[in-house]
């Protein structure tokens, strides 16, 4: 989403150890259509989208579909994470632009 | 910068706070911290940084607030509301430059190009890049509460108080005159 080949290219070793292989990792960009995901893929997926492109547009639906698959302590810890990850590839990229 | 109507908190959280976290918060605590200490800007440029990020966001809690350090170097609301046009604003072609930096990286990083590089660099000296940067990615921490909309903003001191953190580095927190007179 941040448009970064750097980003891009890294795979977790925790994710690729659980089973994501580079077809599956490939496949989130068109994640909409791809049958091999399941509905949490899905709900994790759609709120990841907007969480980076606008957050102040997350609707309750979007929270509601992350709570049928997770429990609030999970779902908050999502969240938080996602932040993590989001922002410091934020910072990766303008970093190495701007020095 | 964008709104919605739909404010109502869609977890509960027992004490929702920007450390309200279970899991990271002990990381996101020291870099907070390490982000708050820095001070290589001064507290008017962090200022700016730090409310445009709110408007970004939408963040009720970050936008009812000041630093009492941006307030003592002499940050005005009359600043506070040049920010959503900051551009075609009177501010400091400094502080115009920082917060193009800030929109950029909230919006599409890779679209940092050439001429806003030298801009910052011109204005900025790499430590103070580095700075803007980690300003930044602390103030949209606040990405997390309005997600799920426990951004609930303070009324008075009391309510100010819940929301410091007590990082070594943290500036004084003061209600901001809009909300002082609601």
């Amino acid at each position: 989403m941040l448009h970064d080949p750097a980003g891009c290219a890294w795979r977790s070793p925790k994710a690729a150890a659980a089973g994501l292989d580079d077809e599956c990792a490939l496949s989130v960009a068109d994640w909409r259509d791809d049958a091999r995901l399941s509905a949490a893929d899905r709900a994790y997926l759609a709120f990841t989208e907007q969480f980076v492109t606008s957050v102040p547009h997350i609707s309750p639906d979007e929270i509601e579909a992350l709570l049928e698959h997770s429990d609030p302590e999970r779902v908050y810890a999502f969240i938080e994470a996602l932040y993590l990850m989001e922002m410091t590839e934020r910072v990766d990229i303008v970093m190495r632009a701007a020095l | 910068m964008t709104n919605t109507t739909e404010y109502s908190p869609r977890l509960t959280i027992e004490e929702p706070t920007f450390r309200a976290g279970l899991h990271l918060h002990a990381s996101i605590d020291h870099f907070q911290a390490a982000a708050m200490r820095a001070s290589r800007l001064d507290p008017l440029t962090t200022e700016l940084v730090r409310l445009r990020c709110a408007e970004y966001h939408d963040c009720r809690v970050c936008s009812s607030l000041r630093t009492k350090e941006a307030v003592d170097a002499g940050f005005t609301e009359e600043i506070a509301e040049k920010i959503s046009q900051y551009d075609t604003s009177d501010l400091p072609v400094s502080a115009k430059v920082a917060l193009r930096f800030v929109d950029v990286m909230l919006t599409r990083p890779t679209a940092l190009g050439d001429a806003l590089s030298e801009d910052l660099r011109s204005y900025y000296s790499a430590e103070q890049i580095a700075e803007l940067a980690f300003d930044v990615m602390k103030w949209s921490l606040q990405k997390v509460l309005v997600s799920l909309r426990i951004d609930v903003p303070p009324n008075d001191d009391a309510e100010v108080a819940k929301w410091s953190l007590g990082l070594p580095g943290e500036p004084h927190w003061v209600l901001a005159p809009h909300m002082s007179q609601s």
